[in-house]
């Protein structure tokens, strides 16, 4: 049987990350829509935990690419990828859509000369034909669109998709590959790699995310917000002009610029809801509002809104929680 | 040395988010009222890296700006020019008017290939109409360069470059021999505005039009028939939710409310 998909299953601290596990679930039945089979490759040392989960998650073959560098950076993987994806000659190529995923996918389509679909939401077969949902003009609309090339690639926004379920009776195939047959000298040098320390509750995987904007006036009112999360069990995120503004750091930018996150409860405390903010949290179970202005953007998303000062309600909340239940009066 | 800055012109991602709406026969955001056209913000920060370029060696830096559009963009120049544009390209034909990333880059790259002693292009990470971030990526694999992607600040050498690559939780620092694209993030700061006289100089200057035909590319590979990404509609997604408001009289009320919720959704120590 044909391959139908291929994906790009990206390894971070050994493990697998959840956006490129979520896409599986797409990529799945997509493949079974297109009866082809469904393949992931895999960069680096071979080990078979990484293979296994993947063919727990629903994949057929995982390809081994060992070749490429232990030390991942997308310009030592692109020719040993490019000659193994034109062995495996599938329909369609998904990407997470993370820092190196928003460069393979467009690299690999120009290098194959296929078109690219970047930040797809969904997708489906119609007709025999792929058809995939992207977002654009800032999370303010959805583009519908197709391929005309034979092959196509696309990247997959983080959270669209639940990671599917461990199915330890599924069967698959490791396959070791070589990629290119000349390779070639990378063009870009890594010279040095910093990665912030992750203090306290990573934002991305957090059940529950407490997040300021423009309206909490300034930086320290995101002492009182970490406060309140940390009685929550949850993390602090920031809406993008926050963050501009220098009152929270980048890295805790929730947006479609920043971080796409689906907690079980997102309390957002003076955002406004520009659709940029909410491409980047609008899948969360439960969104709470709470800002001062009764026409914000944000109730329209909002389950629960609370149109008030922050700075009379929060600090009442946190004495609340603060207090053993039963106990508040 | 020789800059080019790659610049769409774009409906002002900025205007009111109310006032959004699609335009069903184009596919894309609708005229309205006091809707401007401005260059693509990213676009614009990279007139900030090619000053700062020219400060770190010297004023023998030449930078030209980079245009596909029709008409109605070429009023993208005079922003250009203001920020500090010394000469300016305008791929102006019909046959562009589908083009979709791929053949943009097609068509961008020719351009650089034409104008021949280009050590520098700069690009956007992404317009901020269609969001894609595709065509920086493509004019390096097309003219074989490298790319050095999401640059939060730029340092030029002589014969490289260097570039603090964005990430989500942190950064790279990574190096290639000129040529080299580079594609801008905001990080690199804001363009510095303009003064009166240089408004006023480049309300003077006119960019080159060049056609297909200068750029020695195939047209049946140029026309919407040859864009591989096939835009089928674009639409405005509707949230239907409907949002229950905490109303209490006092703000120790809301507050207990809130908790209460809190309380039942069994969140927190």
């Amino acid at each position: 049987m044909k391959t139908a998909i291929l994906t790009w299953a990206e390894v971070a601290n050994g493990r697998i990350s959840s956006n490129s596990l979520e896409l599986l679930s797409l990529a799945r039945s997509l493949a079974d829509s297109l009866d082809g089979r469904l393949a992931s490759v895999l960069l680096g040392q071979q080990d078979n935990e990484l293979a296994a989960t993947l063919i727990r998650s629903g994949v057929d073959q995982v390809y081994f690419l060992t070749e490429v560098a232990d030390d991942f950076y997308p310009d030592r993987a692109l020719a040993d990828m490019t000659g193994a994806i034109e062995q495996i000659d599938p329909h369609l190529i998904l990407l997470p859509h993370s820092d190196y995923g928003v460069e393979l996918a467009p690299r690999l389509a120009f290098r194959l000369q296929s078109a690219t679909a970047m930040g797809c939401v969904e997708g489906r077969v119609e007709d025999g034909r792929l058809k995939l949902t992207r977002t654009c003009y800032g999370g303010k609309a959805r583009a519908l669109v197709s391929f005309r090339s034979e092959l196509g690639v696309a990247t997959i926004r983080s959270k669209c998709f639940d990671v599917p379920e461990q199915d330890s009776a599924r069967e698959g195939e490791i396959t070791i590959m070589s990629g290119a047959c000349a390779p070639t000298a990378p063009l870009t040098k890594l010279v040095s790699r910093h990665t912030n320390s992750a203090d306290g509750v990573n934002l991305e995987d957090a059940t529950v995310v407490v997040a300021g904007g423009q309206g909490l006036g300034g930086a320290d009112a995101f002492e009182l917000l970490e406060t309140f999360a940390d009685l929550l069990g949850g993390t602090v995120g920031a809406s993008r002009p926050a963050c501009d503004l220098g009152w929270y750091p980048q890295d805790r930018q929730v947006g479609i610029s920043g971080i796409t996150i689906a907690p079980e409860l997102y309390i957002a405390v003076g955002i406004s809801g520009a659709d940029h903010h909410m491409a980047g949290c609008g899948r969360a179970k439960l969104i709470v509002a709470i800002n001062n202005d009764p026409d914000a953007a944000i109730f329209s998303h909002a389950h629960v809104g609370v149109v008030a000062d922050f700075e009379s309600v929060i600090p009442e909340v946190v004495d609340l929680l603060q207090s053993p239940p039963g106990q508040d009066g | 040395m020789h800059i080019v800055v790659c610049a769409k012109y774009i409906p002002d991602p900025e205007f009111s988010s109310i006032a959004f709406e699609i335009n069903p026969d184009t596919l894309r955001r609708a005229e309205v009222p006091g809707l401007k056209k401005v260059m693509s913000p990213y676009d614009e920060q990279c007139f900030e890296v090619a000053l700062q370029v020219r400060e770190q060696l010297g004023d023998d830096i030449r930078i030209t700006v980079l245009c596909l559009g029709d008409e109605d963009d070429a009023k993208i120049f005079k922003t250009a020019f203001s920020l500090g544009a010394d000469q300016g390209i305008f791929l102006n034909d019909p046959v562009l008017a589908g083009a979709d990333g791929y053949i943009t880059a097609m068509a961008l790259s020719a351009a650089i290939r034409k104008l021949g002693d280009v050590n520098l292009v700069l690009t956007g990470r992404m317009a901020a109409d269609y969001d894609e971030g595709i065509v920086g990526y493509g004019i390096a694999e097309l003219l074989g360069w490298p790319v050095l992607p999401c640059a939060g600040s730029v340092s030029v050498g002589e014969s490289s470059v260097n570039v603090e690559r964005i990430r989500a939780n942190g950064h790279d620092v990574i190096e290639a021999a000129l040529p080299a694209v580079v594609t801008v993030s905001n990080e690199v700061g804001e363009p510095r505005r303009p003064t009166m006289r240089q408004i006023m100089q480049a309300g003077r200057m006119k960019p080159e039009e060049w056609c297909v035909d200068d750029l020695q590319l195939n047209e049946n590979e140029l026309d919407v028939q040859g864009a591989r990404l096939v835009v089928e509609d674009v639409f405005v997604p509707t949230v239907e939710r409907h949002c229950d408001f905490i109303q209490a009289a006092t703000a120790a009320d809301t507050a207990a409310q809130l908790v209460e919720l809190l309380r039942t959704m069994k969140v927190g120590k």
